[in-house]
């Protein structure tokens, strides 16, 4: 199934690459896009993996318990050992040849069959487990499938077609946006409104995560451990903070409530391990221990103290931490999703507005067409960089087309040479912008090159 | 927070009713926006919704032709498309002509007329007039920057993983470090670059037009008159220009 799946992967990013050199720009871009249930299918697959080591490591168990009463029953010399045998095999009937071997096994005891009664119960969660492992790896493919085939009906990428291209892109972009700032109703209903859409963004990742935002908002770390054991080896391989910063956090809040002795137990079980890895945070935590009783108003006498201390120690205290927390949080979980940091929209509305600035966007000319243009976008853009030409790019102010023949008036106003042919009446022409007519004959041409 | 006037906000849902109806072949609520939009600028300019008002109007007509039958499609089109005959009266033949096949338009010459891609093209027209109508731009905006990005993200890209991860946060330059081409979709102002500083005009330096007809930015004259006190030439035409000759110009 992963052969099918990265065969599947492969070829669709080969008859990307066989596209022009421009189409293969495509990648950089959407390149997130399908890795994410690409790499859950990658885990899926794994799990199944694990699953089939754990059968294969029963199946030879019953195998020696088979073995074990065929030689009994040699001994005792019946003919039943060919069915215990032959059911042996694996896939069809785990059961019929429990039921076998414990025929077979009768002879020598209960104990046999306790383990053998174990054992099935044993093979039966596993085969629940591998229903819902196949399960879960069917709607990934499902899910790989459906990008692929979207970015292929994206057709192709380049300068002309940008807007078609984009036009079917930007309604999951803003669905992916709004999932990333919690908005999760909403971005429901786009989802149901449109059937293509669901497969497209991760619905189920953002609610997991949001989830976990909240509990944290609600300043409690349970869910949060709960994801950083349930991934505890992935988190380690990305060298992630996240479970010492929540046991500190815990440790801090029982610091802050002034139940020491509990702080303290708290921490001997639990921040121990981390002590070598972060000891500077550690030892700034322990110090708190000590300086927390003078973090309260009160205490004149101990004014400079209490000063050393704030300045110290107030900030561990701070509902900021909180906050911290959850960014951490957040950057974790998408990083072990394969989830992009920033939201895609984000990069690309960052990139565009920049690549479209230009100083005549915030002067009174500007053109309604320029999306910079628009109150919010123009704010947006209000600190990134302007756009570099190093060629001209001349449209005419009239016919708003590519400037094919300039023609200067006597007032500086250029236009081009059929906006001219429009403008003219009777053997004159009235400047659009000025007003000033003059006579067709005072055109000029222009050469800028 | 962004704040979105209600009145700007029920313009564009009328306006996806009317193509809601356009999208299940029914013109009236169109038609009816259109004779709105006349009454509203009686005496103006008519001109630039003409198009429009035609092509719902013959589209109409063929409908009627190919559900009525003739009678009720001639007596429509003297009522309404008469006013055309100025401006279109090539279509209007050709309207006329598809009377003949009334019976089956989907053999004759005409066939064209009846494909679907005209109700999509008359929903995009509508939307664009509507759209400039309202004063806002015929493209959603959002839709044209993040096309923009689409294309501009790999030469961004592509310069961050050459210039390694000490100069590479090009959101905190005065001006973007590459030049991204993105084509004339996305042009519009005009953009003069001085063919020999290569800089963008700006209202400190624009663009100045030499007697000769070739333009160059002000500082790049100044800069060739300063170097002689004789007329300078023009680097294009090795024709002689004086400096007071030169006139500012406006694209």
């Amino acid at each position: 199934v992963v052969v099918a799946g990265r065969k599947e992967g492969s070829e669709a990013e080969r008859r990307r690459r066989g596209g022009e050199q421009v189409e293969s720009r495509m990648e950089v871009v959407e390149a997130p896009f399908v890795r994410v249930p690409f790499e859950a299918l990658k885990r899926a697959a794994k799990e199944r993996k694990y699953i089939i080591e754990e059968v294969e490591g029963v199946m030879g168990k019953l195998k020696k318990h088979a073995s074990s009463a065929e030689a009994r029953r040699a001994k005792e010399g019946e003919a039943t050992t060919k069915d215990g045998g032959e059911a042996m095999d694996v896939d069809g009937s785990p059961a019929a040849a429990a039921t076998a071997s414990a025929e077979g096994s009768r002879g020598s005891g209960g104990e046999w069959e306790s383990e053998l009664d174990d054992l099935l119960g044993t093979l039966g969660g596993l085969k629940r487990k591998l229903g819902a492992s196949t399960q879960s790896e069917g709607v990934q493919i499902g899910r790989c499938k459906a990008r692929v085939e979207h970015l292929l009906s994206l057709g192709a990428y380049g300068s002309e077609r940008a807007l078609g291209w984009n036009k079917k892109r930007v309604k999951r972009l803003v669905v992916d946006y709004l999932l990333r700032q919690g908005y999760h109703r909403t971005a429901l209903q786009a989802v149901e409104g449109d059937a293509a859409l669901g497969p497209l963004v991760e619905t189920e990742v953002f609610r997991g995560c949001q989830e976990i935002v909240d509990s944290l908002r609600s300043r409690s770390v349970g869910p949060a451990l709960k994801f950083c054991r349930a991934n505890a080896s992935r988190l380690k391989r990305i060298k992630s903070k996240l479970e010492f910063k929540l046991r500190l956090r815990e440790f801090l809040t029982l610091v802050q409530a002034g139940s020491m002795g509990e702080a303290v137990r708290y921490a001997q079980k639990h921040l121990g391990r981390w002590a070598s890895v972060h000891q500077k945070e550690l030892q700034a935590a322990m110090a708190s221990l000590v300086y927390r009783p003078y973090l309260d108003s009160g205490g004149e006498g101990e004014g400079g103290r209490k000063g050393a201390a704030q300045e110290r120690y107030g900030h561990l205290f701070a509902a900021a931490q909180w906050e911290e927390l959850e960014k951490i949080f957040k950057r974790d979980f998408f990083a072990l999703n394969c989830l992009a940091a920033d939201a895609e929209l984000a990069l690309d509305l960052e990139a565009g507005l920049s690549a479209l600035k230009t100083p005549m966007s915030s002067s009174a000319q500007r053109s309604k067409e320029d999306p910079l243009s628009v109150e919010a976008l123009g704010k947006l853009a209000a600190t990134l960089p302007f756009a570099k030409h190093s060629k001209s790019k001349l449209v005419c102010w009239h016919t708003r087309e590519v400037m094919a023949e300039p023609r200067v008036l006597p007032n500086g106003m250029v236009y081009s040479a059929a906006a001219c042919e429009l403008l003219a009446k009777e053997g004159k022409i009235q400047c659009p912008r000025t007003g000033d007519v003059f006579e067709l004959g005072e055109l000029k041409k222009l050469f800028p090159v | 927070g962004v704040s979105v006037s209600e009145e700007l906000k029920q313009s564009f849902l009328d306006m996806h009713l009317v193509v809601r109806e356009l999208q299940s072949h029914n013109l009236m609520p169109a038609l009816e926006w259109v004779k709105k939009q006349e009454k509203a600028r009686q005496g103006g300019a008519g001109a630039r919704n003409s198009s429009l008002e035609f092509k719902l109007h013959s589209m109409q007509f063929i409908k009627l032709l190919t559900s009525e039958g003739c009678k009720p499609a001639l007596a429509y089109a003297r009522q309404n498309l008469s006013a055309f005959a100025g401006s279109h009266m090539l279509e209007i033949r050709q309207l006329m002509g598809c009377l003949l096949y009334h019976n089956n338009i989907s053999r004759s010459p005409y066939k064209e007329l009846l494909s679907e891609t005209h109700w999509e093209g008359i929903q995009q027209d509508f939307m664009r007039e509507c759209c400039n109508v309202m004063g806002q731009a015929c493209e959603s905006p959002l839709l044209v920057a993040s096309a923009a990005g689409a294309l501009a993200i790999p030469t961004l890209a592509k310069f961050a993983m050459v210039m390694g991860k000490k100069q590479a946060d090009w959101t905190q330059m005065d001006h973007l470090p590459v030049e991204i081409e993105l084509g004339h979709a996305f042009t519009f102002y005009s953009i003069f670059a001085c063919p020999i500083s290569r800089d963008q005009a700006s209202p400190d330096d624009p663009p100045m037009m030499l007697p000769c007809g070739h333009v160059l930015s002000k500082q790049s004259l100044t800069k060739l008159n300063k170097s002689n006190t004789k007329p300078f030439k023009c680097p294009y035409c090795p024709s002689e220009q004086k400096f007071g000759d030169c006139k500012l110009i406006m694209f």
